[in-house]
C-alpha cells in the first residue's frame, strides 16, 4: 500500500513499566526474541573483557622461553606449556588481544576508506566511479592469499602488513555496499529538499546522504570482523601473517598441530576453541544486528 | 499586471527510454506558462504527462534541454554555482511522498533550520528557534514535533513539515508536487485547508501539481491541463472545468470520482496512454480521442477562447473565431 | 439485502495484531453481508482494518495477526474465522482476490497468457480446451489474447496488467471477487474504465464484488451496499443510497464534507485528529476523540448497530431515536 498508516495503534497490553530499568528495556528491545543473539553478545563481551583486562592476569611472560617444555595443564600452568616452555594460557590471552586489534584496525580502516570511496562514487558517478569500481574489481579478483603474499613480500612480515592486507581486501565490500546505498538514497526527496534549502554539495554528501547510508555497515562490520579474525589466523597459520614469537591464535594452532601426535593436545585445542568462539560470537551478534537493523523493521 | 513571479518559456526536457530507443521520449515539450504574484496556478494531468518533470525543471532540480525559467525576470535556468545555490531560496518544492520527503536522521528543527541558516534568514540560534516556532504554528504543527524525528510523525504531520521547510526559505514561489495525494481524505482536507489559509496569509505564489480535478478546483484560480508533455488547455478554473473545450479535459472531468455521480458521461477516452501509438507531428490525444477527425493528424495550435482560456484542439477553432469580440480585436492591435 | 439469501457473510470478526510485546485490537466486531451479484463497498482510511479483515475472512491473515472471534459464511458453509487454515481450504473455491498492485501480483517471468493458463491448470481443464479458455478469459476482460498473450508483465501498461490479473481471478469461475483498491495505482480515466468493467461483470455473470476503497467517492457510483470502517470498527453500514443521501454517523458526515467536489467546490471541513489517535481502551467508540458530538457515553462501551432509515449506524447519538 502506498498509503501511510497514521500514527501508532493503541496497545492492549500495558506499556512496559518504566521502573523496570533501562537494561530490562534494552534487553527486551534487542534480544527479546533472539536468545542466540544474547548468547553471542555475552560470549563476545567475555572475550573482549579477556582481551582488554587479560594481560593484567597473565601469569607468565608470553614470549620468554623456559626449560619446562610441553607440561600438562596444572595449577601453575593452567593450560600447560608449549615446546619452548611458554605458558599457553598467557600466550592465548595475549594473542586474543593482538588478533582483536589487528582485525579491528583492519576492518575499521576498510570501513573508513571503503565507505568514503563508495559514497563519492555513488554520488559523483561518471569516470571517477568507473575508475574506482574497476580498481575494486581488480582487488576482488585476486585470491586473498596472493594479495597477502605480495604485500608481505613488499612490506615485510609483521603486524603492520597484516593490518594493511585486511584493510585492502575488505575495501571492496564496503565500497560496493555504500555505493549502492548512495545510488538509491540520492534520488530521495529529502536530498532534493536539502538542495532547495541551499545546502552545499559537501553538506548534501556528508550531512544528508552519509548518515543514511551507514546502517548496513554495522551488520557488515560485525560479520566482517569475524571473517577478519579468521583470516589473520589463517595467514599466521600459513606463516605469512603475524610471525613468531609474537603470539597469535593462528600461530599457536599451527605450532600446536606439530605436537598433537606427541599427545600435547592443549597446545592447539585451547587456542583453537577460543578462535572458534570469537568467530562464532561475532557471527551471532552480526546476525542479531542484521535482524534488528533491517530497514523494514527499523521503520518504527 | 505587474511582472510575473515565474515565467517559463518554451521549456523542453525529454527522457528517452534506454530500453526502447524507437519509442517516443516522455517529458515536457515546449511548455510556456506564467504565474503572477500571489497566484495559485494548477497543473493537472495523468501519470506520464510531464507535470512532475516541469515542476522539477522550474525548481532547477533538473536542467531543461532547452527553453528558460525566469523567476522575477532572473534567468534561473541559466544560473550556476554559488549564484544558483543562493537563488534557490526563491523557488521551493513540496514533494509527494511523506515517507521520503524528510531526512530520517534529522529532527524537524534541524532539518528546517538548515534552510534558515543557509540563506542567512536568521542571525543566530535563538532567532532561529523563534522563527521555527512561528513557522510551526503557521502550518499547524504542534511545537513538540520540532524535536521529533520523521518516523515519530504521521503522514499529515510530515507534509506539514515539508511545507514548513519550504516556507522557511521565504520563497517567491512554491511548487507543490501532489502534496496530498498520498494522504487519507480526512488528512488531505486538513492539509489543503492549511495550504489555502497560508496562501492568503503569506501571499506566496503556488504552482499546484495534481492529478485530482477536485483538489485543483478547490485550490487554484487558474489551471493548465497537460497531456503527454504539452499543455492542451489552460485558463481560469471556472472556465476550464465549467466549460471545458478540449476533449481530454472533458474526459478527465467525466472520469473524476464523485460523491454524487453524474447520470451520463459526456465523453470518455479510449484505452490507455500507449507511447508507441502516438506520432510526434499529430495531436497527442488523437489516438484516444473519441472526437478525433481527419484534421487531427496535424498538431493543433492554441486557440484563444477569451479571458485567457486557451485550448489546443481543432474543435475550438470555430469557437475561438466567434469569441474574438471587437474589444479584444482593439486590444490586440 | 435481507430479501436475498446472503452469498457471503462475516459475523463479529475480531482480530488482534501481535508484535513483539504489544497486542492491539485492530479489527473489532466487524460484520458484513453481501448478496449474490451485489457490489459491496468497504471504505475506510488507511489503518482502518479493511484489508486485514478481508484477508482474514478468506483465511489469509498474515503472521503477527491473531483472529480472536468471528464466523464467515460463504454459500452454505459456515466456518469459524479462528481456524484460518480451514477457512482457506473451505472457502478458497469460489472466491478470488484482486489487488492494488497488479504488476506485483503477476510473475515477471511468465507471459500473461501463461499466467492465466497456470490458474487453469489447477482445475484439470482438458488440454484441448485450455487455449480456448485462455482466449475466452482475455476476451471477457477486454484484451486481445493474440496481441497480449505472449507479452511479459513489464511490457504492458498498468491497466492491462490489472485486466490480466482479473483474467486470472476469473479463471476459477468465482462467485465472489474481493477487489482490494484495484484502481489506486491507475490513472483516473483508466480507473473509471476498470470500475465500469467490474460493474458489467456483475450484471453479466452474477458475480458479487467487495470493493475495498479508501475514498467514498470511488464507491458511490458502483456499489449498492456499503460498510464504513474506522479504526477497526464499523461505524455505518447498509444501503449505499440511504447512507449517501443522509449520512448519520458523524464520521460518515465528516468524510463526505472532507472530500473536495469536482462540480461544486465547497469549503473543506477536515476531521480532526487521526484514525488511531484515541486512547488504548478496548470497549469504546474509537471515533470519539475525533468526533464533534463526543460525550461521556461514547467511552462507556462499543456502540451497537442501531437499525434506522435503511442502514445500521453505530453511534450512541441515535440510541434514543431507536428506543
Amino acid at each position: 500500500m502506498n498509503m501511510h498508516v497514521e500514527t501508532s495503534l493503541p496497545s492492549l497490553t500495558p506499556a512496559p513499566d518504566r521502573k523496570a530499568g533501562w537494561w530490562r528495556t534494552a534487553y527486551a528491545g534487542w534480544f527479546g526474541s533472539d536468545p542466540l543473539g544474547l548468547f553471542g553478545a555475552v560470549m563476545l563481551a567475555l572475550l573482549i573483557l579477556m582481551a582488554v583486562f587479560g594481560p593484567a592476569f597473565v601469569t607468565h611472560d608470553p614470549i620468554r622461553t623456559t626449560p619446562q617444555t610441553l607440561l600438562l595443564p596444572s595449577s601453575e600452568h593452567w593450560l600447560g606449556t608449549d615446546h619452548f616452555g611458554r605458558d599457553v594460557f598467557s600466550r592465548m590471552i595475549t594473542s586474543l588481544r593482538i588478533d582483536f586489534i589487528v582485525a579491528g584496525l583492519g576492518v575499521s580502516g576498510a570501513i573508513l576508506i571503503g565507505s568514503l570511496l563508495g559514497l563519492v562514487c555513488g554520488y559523483v558517478g561518471g569516470w571517477f566511479d568507473d575508475l574506482v569500481m574497476r580498481f575494486v574489481d581488480i582487488i576482488q579478483s585476486f585470491p586473498l592469499l596472493l594479495v597477502a603474499m605480495v604485500l608481505v613480500l613488499a612490506l615485510g612480515p609483521g603486524v603492520t602488513s597484516i593490518v594493511i592486507v585486511t584493510v585492502l581486501i575488505n575495501i571492496p565490500t564496503y565500497a560496493r555496499v555504500i555505493r549502492g546505498q548512495t545510488l538509491s538514497k540520492k534520488r530521495l526527496e529529502y536530498i532534493d529538499a536539502a538542495r532547495c534549502s541551499g545546502a552545499s554539495e559537501a553538506s548534501i554528501l556528508f550531512r544528508h546522504l552519509m548518515p543514511n547510508t551507514l546502517s548496513p555497515i554495522i551488520v557488515h562490520g560485525s560479520l566482517n570482523l569475524a571473517a577478519a579474525v579468521g583470516n589473520v589466523a589463517v595467514l599466521s597459520f600459513l606463516g605469512i601473517g603475524i610471525r613468531p614469537p609474537v603470539p597469535d591464535l593462528g600461530v599457536m594452532v599451527a605450532e600446536g598441530t606439530n605436537y598433537l601426535v606427541q599427545g600435547a593436545w592443549w597446545m592447539s585445542i585451547c587456542p583453537g576453541l577460543v578462535l572458534a568462539a570469537t568467530i562464532f560470537s561475532l557471527n551471532l551478534v552480526g546476525d542479531c544486528l542484521e535482524g534488528r537493523l533491517d530497514p523494514h523493521r527499523s521503520e518504527r | 499586471m505587474n511582472a510575473p513571479v515565474l515565467a517559463v518559456r518554451n521549456l523542453t526536457k525529454l527522457f528517452a527510454d534506454a530500453a526502447r530507443p524507437d519509442a517516443m521520449p516522455v517529458g515536457v515539450r515546449g511548455v510556456s506558462l506564467e504565474v503572477a504574484r500571489g497566484e495559485v496556478v494548477g497543473l493537472i494531468g495523468e501519470s506520464g504527462c510531464g507535470k512532475t518533470t516541469l515542476g522539477r525543471c522550474i525548481a532547477r532540480l533538473l536542467d531543461p534541454d532547452s527553453g528558460e525559467v525566469l523567476v522575477r525576470d532572473v534567468p534561473f535556468s541559466a544560473l550556476k554555482g554559488h549564484s544558483l545555490r543562493n537563488f534557490r531560496k526563491n523557488v521551493q518544492v513540496v514533494f509527494q511522498k511523506p515517507e521520503t520527503c524528510l531526512n530520517p536522521r534529522m529532527t524537524v528543527a534541524v532539518f528546517v533550520r538548515e534552510a534558515l541558516r543557509n540563506f542567512g534568514i536568521v542571525a543566530n540560534n535563538a532567532e532561529a528557534r523563534k522563527r521555527l516556532v512561528e513557522l510551526a504554528s503557521l502550518v499547524g504543527l504542534r511545537e513538540a514535533a520540532l524535536e521529533q524525528y520523521p518516523h515519530q510523525l504521521s503522514g499529515g504531520e510530515r507534509q506539514r513539515v515539508a511545507i514548513m521547510r519550504a516556507l522557511a526559505c521565504e520563497p517567491e514561489l512554491i511548487v507543490l508536487d501532489e502534496p496530498t495525494s498520498a494522504l487519507d481524505v480526512s488528512v488531505q482536507a486538513q492539509v489543503l485547508r492549511t495550504l489555502k489559509d497560508l496562501q492568503t496569509v503569506v501571499g506566496t505564489s503556488f504552482l499546484f501539481i495534481s492529478h485530482d480535478v477536485a483538489v485543483i478546483r478547490y485550490m487554484c484560480a487558474r489551471v493548465l491541463v497537460m497531456y503527454l508533455g504539452v499543455v492542451v488547455e489552460e485558463g481560469p478554473v471556472e472556465a476550464v472545468f465549467g466549460r471545458p473545450a478540449h476533449p481530454y479535459t472533458r474526459a478527465l472531468l467525466a472520469a473524476a470520482p464523485r460523491i454524487k455521480p453524474r447520470a451520463v458521461d459526456p465523453i470518455a477516452l479510449r484505452g490507455e496512454l500507449m507511447l508507441g501509438d502516438v506520432r510526434l507531428d499529430e495531436c497527442p490525444v488523437r489516438v484516444r480521442c473519441p472526437l478525433a477527425h481527419a484534421r487531427c493528424v496535424e498538431a493543433p495550435p492554441e486557440f484563444d477562447l477569451g479571458d485567457g482560456h486557451r485550448s489546443a484542439c481543432w474543435l475550438s477553432a470555430d469557437t475561438a473565431s466567434r469569441s474574438v469580440s471587437p474589444t479584444a480585436m482593439k486590444a490586440a492591435s | 439485502m435481507s430479501a436475498d439469501a446472503p452469498l457471503f457473510q462475516i459475523d463479529g470478526l475480531t482480530i488482534d495484531s501481535i508484535r513483539a510485546d504489544r497486542r492491539r485490537r485492530i479489527v473489532q466486531d466487524v460484520s458484513l453481508c453481501v448478496a449474490p451479484g451485489q457490489i459491496y463497498g468497504l471504505v475506510g482510511e488507511s489503518g482502518s482494518g479493511k484489508s486485514v479483515s478481508m484477508m482474514a475472512s478468506v483465511g489469509l491473515a498474515t503472521t503477527g495477526l491473531a483472529v480472536q472471534a468471528g464466523t464467515v459464511r460463504f454459500g452454505g458453509v459456515v466456518q469459524q474465522a479462528v481456524d484460518q487454515r480451514g477457512l482457506k481450504q473451505n472457502l478458497s473455491h469460489g472466491i478470488s482476490l484482486l489487488f492494488q498492485n497488479a504488476k506485483g501480483a503477476l510473475s515477471p517471468f511468465l507471459a500473461t497468457g501463461a499466467q492465466v493458463g497456470r490458474v487453469l491448470d489447477r482445475q484439470a481443464i482438458p488440454r484441448a480446451d485450455r487455449e480456448a479458455r485462455i482466449s475466452e478469459l482475455f476476451r471477457v476482460v477486454g484484451l486481445n489474447h493474440a496481441d497480449l498473450g505472449g507479452k511479459y508483465p513489464h511490457q504492458i501498461s498498468g491497466g492491462q496488467a490489472q485486466r490480466v490479473a482479473m483474467a486470472c481471478a476469473l479463471a476459477t469461475d468465482p462467485k465472489l471477487l474481493i477487489a482490494d483498491e484495484p484502481t489506486t495505482a491507475l490513472d483516473v480515466t483508466t480507473e473509471r474504465e476498470m470500475l465500469r468493467f467490474l460493474k458489467r461483470l456483475c450484471e453479466d455473470r452474477g458475480l458479487a464484488i467487495i470493493l475495498v476503497a479508501h475514498n467514498l467517492s470511488l464507491v458511490s457510483e458502483y456499489c449498492s451496499g456499503l460498510s464504513i470502517l474506522h479504526a477497526g470498527q464499523v461505524v455505518e453500514d447498509g444501503d449505499l443510497g440511504a447512507i449517501f443521501d443522509e449520512p448519520l454517523h458523524p464520521y460518515t458526515q465528516g468524510l463526505i464534507a472532507a472530500v473536495p467536489d469536482v462540480d461544486e467546490p465547497h469549503e473543506l471541513i477536515p476531521i480532526a485528529g487521526s484514525v488511531w489517535g484515541g486512547s488504548a481502551d478496548i470497549d469504546r467508540c474509537r471515533f470519539s476523540h475525533r468526533c464533534p458530538f463526543a460525550m461521556p457515553r461514547c467511552d462507556a462501551g462499543i456502540p451497537t448497530g442501531i437499525r434506522t432509515r435503511g442502514r445500521n449506524v453505530h453511534c450512541v447519538l441515535y440510541d434514543e431515536a431507536a428506543s
